[in-house]
């Protein structure tokens, strides 16, 4: 009898870790050569360039504007196009996290392995926050290329900044993750994410402006902390804007506020995307 | 982590709503050697392997797999055995070579040895190229990765549902002869709807019909257990079909005439019948070879089918 490989006996039981560090690894290489991570650093480093050409073109960003700092100038180039970028990104990257495994046939050739389903999931949540990150830190450098040209330093807050960033990538992620656990269709699960997190979180904000209530509960309003900390001077919590016949409250989260609104979305869209996976058995569509 | 080679499964059922799609069903195998797990479809084979496999957890009884439960130690007991069930699709993005890294990394191996396993035995099985991704593939080359990557690890126990779906004739031929390598030291269970692939490879088998198990033996015994009521007879000399109807063969129920001097008797299956319609056959002709009339397993599977219907 031939034998190929080595026995089975040669091993130590794996341990959970080094299971969710190899799908980790793989879930990473298979997410590079995906097309949407191809479209994903397109529309960023596009984001970034453009944001990058315009403010060297016209200079408007020192002199027009005229932010004083280079951690005022920071936060004003990125409040713009980051948290939707985040959020972008999650919805591509996690939409489809667990219903790869649950609606393709790609879940017979992973769930008949030594893993438990809580590896799949910490294992590909951690692969989607870091490769989303990766992305991230290319609007980070753009600015920070920016700021050195037109203020000669970096603000060291940019640091603040980038830890609130991927405390935000890992609570869209994880409430990417949990559509992906609800719908069994991968693509539904990645078109719902995007419908969520760009249209339906905006039209909630707005009608809570207008009605005067404080949107605590809305992921995006949570994320603006990571530009927000950018900041020297104090947050204004609440200002009005007063028309004749309207008024409407403008919000601004505490950073202490937009955290906790991360980790409720954090934990709560994590565990209950779990508990779905958990139970949900691999039947293709 | 080795794996005793036993299975023991007890009053596994499962049962989606209103449907039993196994139905109390409970065997016992033990060592090496191919077992086939035969059945209509629809009858429960890939529902059966899910729950073997721990990928569905069963309604009522337990499946055993070298002394473990499948449910409270699904991953001690997945180490050590293979898996090829349903039609699984490694990720597309990803090249032969990650595929199958990947299942060996999971499976606790060194990276060495995968390189091994991809090397000898992914050649043997003639996947292909490893650097190419599995995306770009057909149906068959794809079959074959996930094949090679069930014999990861060297298992003690292999699972194989239906391995050989997706692939041409030469491709089958390879997997056949691999399973008949590897059932010397190793347990195979087997599913498939190629009966001929059945009788080449596996020595017993146990047969499911509409989620209950029907019969479990020996595949040559179910086989002659369900040809026995036919025989085929030769002569030496030209006999017509015409000269067996005139001879009364009062034994026989039905004559078919196979080729020139060959005919199919068909009758109760009696053995002293058998016996007496041979002396009635001689008086015709000289007899060169009287015996069970030798049809494939396919006739068996068809009459069990009728027989539990």
């Amino acid at each position: 009898m031939e034998a190929y490989g080595s026995k089975s006996s040669d091993y130590g039981y794996m341990n959970d870790l080094k299971s969710i560090y190899i799908l980790m690894k793989y879930q990473i290489k298979f997410y590079l050569k995906t097309r949407r991570f191809i479209a994903m650093l397109i529309i960023v480093v596009l984001i970034t360039a453009l944001t990058v050409g315009i403010d060297l073109y016209e200079g408007v960003a020192k002199s027009t504007v005229g932010l004083s700092s280079s951690a005022e100038f920071i936060s004003k180039g990125l409040s713009t196009t980051l948290v939707l970028s985040i959020s972008v990104i999650a919805a591509f990257f996690g939409g489809d996290a667990t219903s790869i495994e649950t609606g393709t046939n790609s879940g017979y050739y992973i769930m008949t392995q030594p893993v438990r389903k809580i590896s799949i999931l910490i294992g590909r949540y951690l692969a989607s926050v870091l490769l989303a990150f990766g992305l991230i830190l290319i609007e980070y450098a753009g600015m920070v290329g920016l700021s050195q040209n037109f203020y000669g330093t970096v603000t060291s807050r940019i640091l603040f900044s980038i830890v609130e960033a991927l405390f935000l990538i890992g609570a869209f992620m994880a409430l990417a993750f949990l559509f992906s656990s609800i719908f069994k269709n991968p693509l539904i699960g990645i078109l719902f994410s995007v419908i969520v997190f760009v249209i339906v979180f905006s039209i909630i904000i707005g009608i809570l402006e207008i009605t005067n209530v404080e949107p605590w509960f809305v992921l995006t309003y949570g994320g603006q902390v990571v530009t927000e900390i950018l900041s020297s001077t104090p947050i204004v919590h609440l200002s009005t804007i007063s028309e004749p016949g309207l008024s409407v409250n403008i919000y601004q989260p505490y950073i202490w506020e937009g955290n906790v609104i991360m980790s409720g979305y954090l934990a709560i869209s994590l565990v209950l995307s779990y508990i779905i996976f958990r139970f949900k058995e691999v039947r293709p569509q | 982590m080795s794996i005793n080679q036993t299975i023991e499964v007890s009053e596994l059922s499962k049962i989606y709503g209103k449907f039993k799609a196994v139905d109390h069903i409970s065997f016992k195998i033990e060592g090496a050697g191919a077992i086939a797990y035969l059945g209509q479809n629809g009858a429960g084979k890939t529902t059966t392997f899910k729950m073997m496999t721990g990928l569905i957890k069963p309604s009522t009884g337990y499946v055993k797999i070298g002394g473990y439960d499948i449910i409270r130690d699904r991953k001690r007991i997945l180490s050590g055995i293979g898996t090829l069930v349903e039609t699984p699709e490694p990720y597309p993005s990803l090249t032969v070579r990650e595929s199958i890294m990947l299942v060996g990394e999971l499976k606790g191996m060194k990276k060495k040895d995968i390189e091994d396993h991809i090397e000898n035995f992914g050649k043997k099985v003639n996947i292909p190229d490893p650097s190419m991704k599995v995306g770009t593939l057909s149906r068959g080359q794809r079959a074959r990765i996930v094949f090679a990557a069930a014999f990861l690890n060297d298992p003690s126990i292999i699972f194989l549902d239906e391995p050989t779906n997706g692939m041409d004739p030469a491709e089958r031929r390879i997997i056949r002869d691999i399973i008949l390598e590897w059932k010397k030291d190793h347990m195979i269970m087997l599913s498939s709807h190629l009966l001929q692939e059945v009788t080449d490879t596996c020595e017993n088998i146990i047969f499911i019909n509409r989620g209950k198990l029907t019969v479990q033996d020996k595949t040559r015994e179910i086989e002659r257990k369900f040809n026995s009521r036919s025989v085929r007879v030769q002569y030496l000399d030209k006999v017509s079909l015409s000269n067996m109807n005139n001879a009364n063969l009062t034994l026989v129920d039905k004559i078919e005439e196979e080729s020139t001097n060959s005919f199919v008797l068909y009758f109760d299956g009696r053995l002293e019948n058998k016996a007496a319609i041979l002396s009635q056959c001689q008086k015709i002709g000289r007899v060169i070879s009287y015996a069970d009339y030798e049809s494939s397993l396919e006739e068996a599977f068809v009459n069990l089918i009728k027989e539990n219907q």
